[in-house]
Parts: C-alpha cells; structure tokens; sequence
C-alpha cells in the first residue's frame, strides 16, 4: 500500500488520485502508527514549509522509523523541500536527509514563482525516471528550490535564470521539485516507477 | 527554460459550461467533466475553471472531486471564493490554484490569508478590464461593479496582496474572437514586472496565440472561445506555433 502523508499543509486529492489510477492501492497516513500498514510513502506538499515540518516534528521522529523498515520515500514539491534542513521560507527543521538549506529563487531577472512547464536534466540515473526520454518537461510552481547542484545528491536540475535541483536522492529517499501528479504521461510514469521502486540507490550508480 | 502555456478557460453556470462575449449572453457549451477529461488526454498545459454563478460558490465545489479525478494537470479553479475557508475547499479537493478578484476589493484580509497560507504560488488574482474613453477601467463581480482605482492601482493591489500570477482579461475583446489585447497585456507586464502574467480575452485562431507571445511577454495564453467554437485543439495550437520559435512543452 502506498501511504500518503497528510501533514496539514497540502493538496492530497491530485497525488492520491494518480496512484489509484496507475492501479496502486493508496491510503493516507498521518501518525507512525499507520507505518507499519505502507510499502511506500508519499509526502506530497502545497503551503508553508513552517506548518508542514512542525506537523511532521511533532509525531516523532518519522526518519528513524522510515530508515528502520527501509520504506522508499518520495517527497514532491514542498514534501521534497522538507527533505533539506530548513528553508529560507520560513522557521522550522526539516527531516535533513540532505544537508542543505533550501533558499528563495532570485527574481533580479526573472519572474517568481517559477510556474509552468520546464525541462528536467538528469545529471545522474535513478530508477524513477526509467523509461522516461531525457529533457523532458514536468510541471514547477514554486519559489523555494535546493541551489546548491553540485552535491552528490543531486540527480537532475532545472533551470530559471539560475540552476536548481529539481530531483534529489538519498538512499531511500527521493525528492522532486516538481509535480509528478500534474505532469501528465510523464509524471504519472514516475509515480509508477516509485511505486515499484525498492528504495535501493546509491551516490553516483 | 521555462515554456510558454496555452490554457483553456472554462466557464461554469448552474452545473454547464458556458461562453458568452463581453462577459455576457452566455451559451450553454457542454459538461465541465467530459470536457476537463477530453483536455487532460490531449496533454493541455494546464485549465482554469471559474465559477460565474452570482453569489454562489456551491456549483464548483460539488464538482470537485470528479474534475480533479480526470485532469493529471494543473487546475487553476476559482469564481465565487469569498474567505480563506473557500480557497482552502478548493486546495485540498485538488486545485493547484486558486483565483481570486472580487476578493481583493469585499475582504483583502482574506486575500492575504490565502497567499500566506499556501504560498503565493497557490494564488492567481485575476483583473478584468474594459477600455472606455481612451484608458482602462477595472471591474470586480464578473464585470457588473465599476472600481473606482486606476488599472495601475489595481494591478499593484493584488500585488501587495500577495498574488503568485496576475491574469488579466479583456472584456471589450471577451468571446470576440478577434484577437488578445495586446496594449493592456504589455501595459500590465509593465507595471507588474515581477510575476508571471496569463492573458485572456479575444483569442480566435492561433495566429492570436503567435501573436501575444511573440509581441509581448506574457506567460501564458488563456483561450475561451477558441477551443468551443472552431475545430481546433491544443495539440494543433502547439503544432501551429512550433513554427515560430516559441518554446512549448515538450512531452
């Protein structure tokens, strides 16, 4: 089963409806408790960076349960920004999956929020992206991002006047800056691909 | 980069979608679920759907849930959102974004509410506008109620407000099918430099659709008419305009 996580600050309906429509039995989940029912888990994301990680904060320490069971993890949009250590947004301690701060994108020449359609570059191969044509497009709306796009983390990029990540991935962790759910043919093969994926990756493969 | 996006806009009174000219003598165009679903499997760039029933919120919220079980792309939805509480229905039961208007004149607090709950990016506030006299006016309740603030003015308060995009309808070229209004388009661009702005109001082939991206720098192009009353369809409007160097999704 794969659970979705509800942490109060987003939009469940689109991604639950994208995994029941690939044929995957979605349920929400929003306590440990429910943990041990869920093969995977989806922490989909619109809203505050603040109310999200206080909400996840105060259940416990979810990343101890998840890295025990090895559940793979997918977080969208704001779910991956929740991934870093904190955000620029606002106050509040993400999971820190990946040691980085998630910064506001630059509007000195562009226009913010980044939204629309734009094209995803991998820079490394991760199992969600199989059988999905390079430099493609998916769908972006958001004014956060990871900027740092050198670490080893890092599996594709987008880019708005400045570079930014748009798929990042630790072990069993992988987190999209886009919206799979709203992406059409080619988001809804990721979700695909996550859902069968066994959460195995490593750095660099 | 970031492409360009073609946009259908649809219309909902009493349950129907509708279309009318000059935002009135609206006709009945067909059932809001069957047409999402069609736009959804020809890969549309993203929909908008605004409910223009006077007063009443509850038609677009009793669709919810089916709209956003056949569109797996973005749904701007709006029309009618009086408070936060609104907004926050129409988020949790799948859209993207929200689209607010008269909002911004009967309660801002609530605008403000919106886009830092959900982040501007959750936040489109539309401005409709007719040209009278040689300058804009503004108009907020589907066009019945005159603002008396410049477009200018207008344009800076849902700035302030918190907007994430500004979508800007003509209402003199509304359902006229001869073409956008480019000068308001350029003007709006002008004043609000710092956000993506959506043009709507007058597309009638996609010569319209060339035209407003290649003469002015709006984000997206909004089409009503079009794709309700000629044979045409997204998927032929992207094949027209790959011609003209025009960056488009790439599936």
């Amino acid at each position: 089963m794969i659970g979705i996580f509800d942490h109060k600050a987003g939009n469940l309906a689109s991604v639950t409806n994208s995994v029941y429509e690939l044929g995957f039995d979605p349920i929400r989940v929003n306590n440990q408790n429910q943990f041990s029912d869920i093969t995977h888990l989806i922490l989909p994301g619109v809203g505050s960076f603040q109310k999200a990680a206080d909400y996840i904060n105060s259940i416990g320490n979810i990343k101890k349960t998840l890295d025990e069971r090895k559940i793979p993890v997918l977080g969208i949009c704001l779910g991956m920004q929740l991934m870093g250590r904190n955000s620029e947004e606002a106050p509040g301690l993400g999971l820190s999956i990946v040691n980085d701060t998630v910064h506001k994108l630059s509007d000195n020449n562009i226009r913010v929020p980044h939204v629309g359609w734009n094209t995803v570059t991998e820079k490394q191969q991760h199992p969600i992206m199989t059988g999905i044509k390079h430099d493609r497009d998916f769908y972006f709306v958001h004014s956060y991002a990871f900027t740092n796009v050198d670490a080893s983390w890092v599996v594709a990029t987008s880019t708005h006047d400045q570079e930014f990540a748009a798929i990042i991935a630790h072990n069993n962790y992988v987190g999209v800056q886009f919206h799979p759910e709203k992406s059409q043919s080619n988001g809804l093969r990721l979700i695909e691909n996550f859902c069968l994926w066994n959460g195995a990756w490593n750095e660099n493969d | 980069m970031l492409k360009k996006r073609i946009i259908p806009i649809l219309l909902l009174k009493d349950g129907r979608l509708v279309k009318g000219i000059n935002f009135s003598n609206y006709r009945d165009v067909g059932n809001p679920i069957s047409s999402a679903a069609v736009y959804n499997s020809q890969q549309v760039d993203e929909l908008i759907v605004l409910n223009i029933d006077s007063d009443s919120f509850k038609p677009l919220a009793s669709i919810l849930k089916e709209l956003s079980s056949v569109c797996f792309m973005p749904l701007t939805l709006g029309g009618g959102v009086k408070s936060f509480d609104d907004a926050a229905l129409l988020i949790a039961e799948g859209a993207d974004k929200v689209v607010v208007n008269s909002l911004c004149y009967e309660a801002p607090d609530e605008v403000r509410k919106i886009s830092n709950h959900f982040g501007k990016q959750a936040l489109v506030c539309a401005i409709d506008v007719r040209y009278q006299e040689g300058q804009y006016f503004v108009f907020s309740k589907c066009g019945a109620c005159k603002e008396f603030e410049s477009f200018e003015q207008a344009l800076k308060r849902r700035v302030s407000l918190g907007a994430g995009e500004i979508l800007v309808q003509s209402i003199d070229h509304d359902g006229t099918m001869k073409g956008y209004d480019l000068n308001m388009v350029n003007y709006a661009s002008s004043i609000v430099e710092k956000l993506p702005i959506l043009a709507s109001g007058g597309c009638g082939d996609y010569n319209d659709i060339k035209t407003l991206f290649l003469s002015t720098s709006a984000d997206a192009a909004v089409c009503g008419s079009l794709f309700n009353f000629s044979d045409s369809n997204p998927i032929r409007a992207k094949s027209f305009l790959s011609n003209y160097d025009i960056p488009l999704k790439k599936v």
